[in-house]
């Protein structure tokens, strides 16, 4: 009986797995014929609406399978590596990605204390992870607004300013929980963060005080 | 020039060979690895864009039999897999390029073109259209003889446009070209738009024509007769 239901759950496993994999081919599809009407030349305005509706909801599941594909490598186990890692430098290439935004909204940056940190870690796992708490904390951040990160021994601390938040507690690590108005933005972004956690057997947690936003990652 | 398909998706097949055919490529298709290998060595072509997961065999292995006797044709892997093992493995065997389903047609033809100038070229590393002179070598733009500075996602930008001159590019697909996957479409809009600003005030400074036109928030087309 026992045994059974592993074996069912293996199989759902593999089946989730390949349907996300299995998915890429007919969504290519789609974005092609999209942009094949887009170069028609006798579009009206409100044609070009339509076909942009499509893309973006293309570009929308395929952003949340490429999300589920990851998540699932995560639990897998297929980033096992491991070796030394300069934080300050992860950090610095995950900033630079958001280098625009950070320029358009003018959020300062502070790095501080310990900036030769080291950690033994996966560098996959890691770039994926603060790519996705920086980039959190430039998108929900406000203008004129600051991201503070404090590198410890012991943990990371990320503050940034923002907007208030009501709901204050873990829910914010579930899969899909979102801000409705940018159901593009969160969503899996975080659900992936803590499933890095849990892999990297970093505790992760939050908190908000006003407008002050705090992520703390304490390394065991 | 002469590209071929070996992709097993019908419908697939069949915008790729209608998007191409219109920008004047001669095109053919291969749908399974027997009927590829085939075409592959009995007729020359400047481009082959190759799935990996062909019914009756993996590209990566068409790829290695490939190289094993003709170098001179360009090679772009098309693949269901975004893992970077992948991605090293095919590079490694000699593809000359990598992209990811879904793909976006543009991102696909700057890819094909950048390729054959890069397989073609003897000597020339300049491209010109009116009173624009791209060097690719040097990554160095000219307008009516003078040099502008580009940074260089502005850089990226000019040369996606002029292999897309004269379609629709839409703004996700110049997001992903400048920034990757990472970001979606909400955070990296703005920052299309800023780069698209600089990149034509830096051509019009210098007495350049607008190339660029808006097509309602959609996209873009690089406008040349």
């Amino acid at each position: 009986m026992e045994k059974d239901k592993d074996q069912k759950y293996e199989e759902l496993k593999r089946y989730s797995e390949n349907l996300s994999h299995e998915l890429l081919t007919p969504l290519a599809v789609i974005r092609t014929k999209a942009e094949l009407l887009l170069q028609s030349e006798h579009l009206t305005k409100s044609d070009l609406v339509h076909i942009d509706g499509i893309l973006k909801t293309v570009a929308r599941l395929s952003h949340l399978n490429k999300g589920l594909i990851l998540l699932t490598k995560i639990k897998n186990d297929q980033f096992i590596d491991r070796e030394n890692i300069n934080v300050v430098e992860v950090i610095s290439d995950s900033i630079e990605l958001m280098e625009d935004r950070i320029r358009h909204m003018d959020i300062s940056i502070r790095i501080e204390k310990d900036k030769n940190l080291q950690i033994h870690s996966n560098l996959n796992l890691l770039s994926i992870l603060f790519n996705n708490l920086i980039k959190n904390a430039c998108v929900h951040n406000v203008e004129n607004g600051y991201v503070k990160i404090s590198l410890q021994e012991d943990g990371i601390i990320i503050e940034n300013s923002g907007l208030p938040n009501e709901k204050n507690d873990e829910s914010l690590f579930n899969r899909f929980n979102s801000d409705d108005d940018r159901l593009d933005s969160l969503g899996l972004g975080l659900s992936i963060v803590k499933s890095i956690c849990d892999k990297l057997d970093f505790q992760i947690k939050y908190s908000s005080r006003d407008t002050i936003h705090t992520i703390q990652l304490l390394l065991r | 020039m002469k590209i071929l398909f070996i992709e097993d998706d019908r419908e697939l097949v069949k915008s790729l060979m209608f998007y191409f055919s219109e920008q004047g490529f001669n095109c053919e298709k291969a749908r399974t690895y027997e009927e590829g290998e085939a075409k592959v060595f009995n007729y020359n072509y400047d481009c082959v864009i190759l799935d990996i997961g062909l019914p009756d065999g993996s590209g990566l292995h068409l790829l290695q039999s490939i190289r094993a006797t003709k170098n001179d044709v360009g090679v772009i892997i098309l693949s269901a897999n975004s893992n970077l093992d992948n991605k090293i493995e095919a590079l490694d065997l000699g593809a000359d390029d990598y992209l990811t389903k879904p793909f976006h047609l543009s991102e696909l033809n700057s890819r094909i073109k950048s390729i054959i100038r890069r397989k073609k070229q003897s000597g020339s590393s300049s491209i010109q259209f009116d009173e624009v002179d791209i060097n690719t070598d040097a990554k160095e733009v000219k307008v009516n003889g003078e040099l502008i500075h580009l940074t260089k996602k502005e850089y990226d930008l000019l040369l996606y446009f002029y292999y897309n001159r004269n379609k629709v590019v839409t703004k996700s697909s110049i997001a992903e070209h400048l920034w990757g996957d990472f970001m979606d479409q909400n955070d990296s809009f703005d920052s299309v738009y800023s780069h698209l600003k600089n990149l034509k005030k830096k051509i019009k400074d210098k007495g350049g024509q607008d190339y660029i036109r808006s097509m309602y928030g959609v996209g873009y087309i690089f406008k040349m007769d």
